[in-house]
């Protein structure tokens, strides 16, 4: 398992998500993704591109994926636990 | 001038019902006998007339008043046969395709490069019969599609005579239906979108004129295919008589991944726009679009 910390998480979605008004030092693990951030249909697209792009990670389904965006604790977490790369 | 959109159907349930006991005991030229008469009711209605201005004084700009009349008559009687061969292909099964094997084998061309393949057609013609009986391309295939309490209108596999043929996507449930979208694509699937009207946030889409006015068309799609490497088809399902509809192919294209904002996808937008404009000059009364997409400022 290849660790990845929160502040690579947040890293990686202020480079690539649109978040104007957020702070992004202000998220903790237990921060909503969708009703916190304000994310939506664009975002998800970007947010399974990164996975797959960064991390070499397939969602397989919409279960596992309502799961893995939560929380941006969640995010990391299942990062941490699939990522290929 | 209706700026939101609702896919509420515009007759009750019951009168519904009564279309489809006729289709049972009389067939199709009875259920079509009554639809003339229920089409001039309608079309005689303000309220159709208010809904069917945005796209009839853009497509017919020089129209006089009865010109405008006939139009909207016209509009109304290819909507309501539409609907009915959607219910009698649904009730007994019965639709002629009258798709091209150059296409047809065009499509299964473009699958078998093994990224799935997006279909992108618009609210015109057959296209919801299309979709319910979308066998000539392979893979399982997965509509992204709104439907509210309010549409009470039954889609063809709904009356059970047919298989359903498509998994519907929600673009109003979570995420916008994305994540189904992308779990589809990564297994090879066929995703069929509407590139006319946008449903989603503004920022999923671009800004394009369409029959001489700017509107908001949908580029997110485009997003996608880029990054997957998947094949887009324009395809378009016009309306050729009783019973009879046709599949278009009007233009197919991969797209090369330019990152994530929406404006690096307008040129694949506009291939769209272009084709759909050229379908509405070739078929005017076939774009059932009820609502004011040109109302965006």
């Amino acid at each position: 398992m290849m660790q990845t910390t929160l502040d690579e998480v947040k890293t990686v979605l202020k480079k690539n998500l649109s978040l104007e008004g957020i702070d992004i030092n202000s998220l903790g693990e237990d921060s909503p993704l969708f009703e916190g951030l304000g994310l939506d249909s664009l975002d998800a697209i970007e947010l399974v591109i990164i996975l797959r792009k960064n991390y070499d990670i397939v969602i397989e389904n919409m279960k596992e994926g309502r799961e893995v965006f939560k929380t941006v604790g969640t995010l990391r977490k299942y990062i941490e636990e699939n990522r290929k790369k | 001038m209706p700026n939101k959109w609702s896919s509420k159907s515009a007759a009750s349930h019951f009168f519904h019902e009564i279309f489809y006991v006729l289709i049972k005991i009389g067939g199709r030229h009875a259920a079509y006998a009554l639809l003339f008469f229920v089409v001039i009711f309608y079309a005689v209605l303000p309220s159709t007339r208010r809904k069917s201005y945005p796209y009839l004084k853009r497509r017919f700009p020089e129209a006089g008043f009865w010109a405008k009349q006939y139009h909207v008559f016209m509009l109304a009687w290819t909507f309501g046969k539409v609907l009915l061969d959607r219910s009698i292909l649904g009730i007994t099964g019965k639709i002629d395709i009258l798709s091209s094997r150059e296409d047809q084998a065009l499509c299964k061309e473009l699958y078998s490069k093994g990224k799935g393949l997006i279909v992108v057609s618009a609210h015109a013609g057959c296209w919801q019969s299309a979709m319910s009986s979308f066998d000539f391309i392979e893979g399982d295939k997965y509509a992204i599609y709104r439907r509210t309490e309010e549409d009470v209108d039954k889609q063809a596999y709904e009356h059970g005579k047919i298989k359903q043929a498509v998994n519907f996507i929600n673009p109003s449930g979570y995420a916008g239906g994305a994540v189904e979208i992308l779990c589809a694509l990564e297994k090879n699937g066929v995703i069929c979108t509407m590139g006319d009207r946008e449903f989603g946030p503004q920022k999923t889409s671009v800004r394009l004129p369409f029959l001489g006015a700017d509107i908001r068309v949908p580029a997110s799609v485009y997003r996608i295919a880029a990054f997957y490497g998947t094949p887009v088809i324009i395809i378009f399902f016009p309306f050729k008589g009783a019973g009879k509809f046709d599949s278009v192919i009007a233009d197919h294209f991969f797209i090369k991944d330019k990152g994530s904002g929406m404006e690096n996808y307008k040129d694949s937008a506009r291939r769209f726009i272009k084709a759909f404009e050229n379908f509405c000059k070739e078929y005017p009364y076939q774009y059932f679009n009820f609502y004011d997409i040109w109302n965006i400022d």
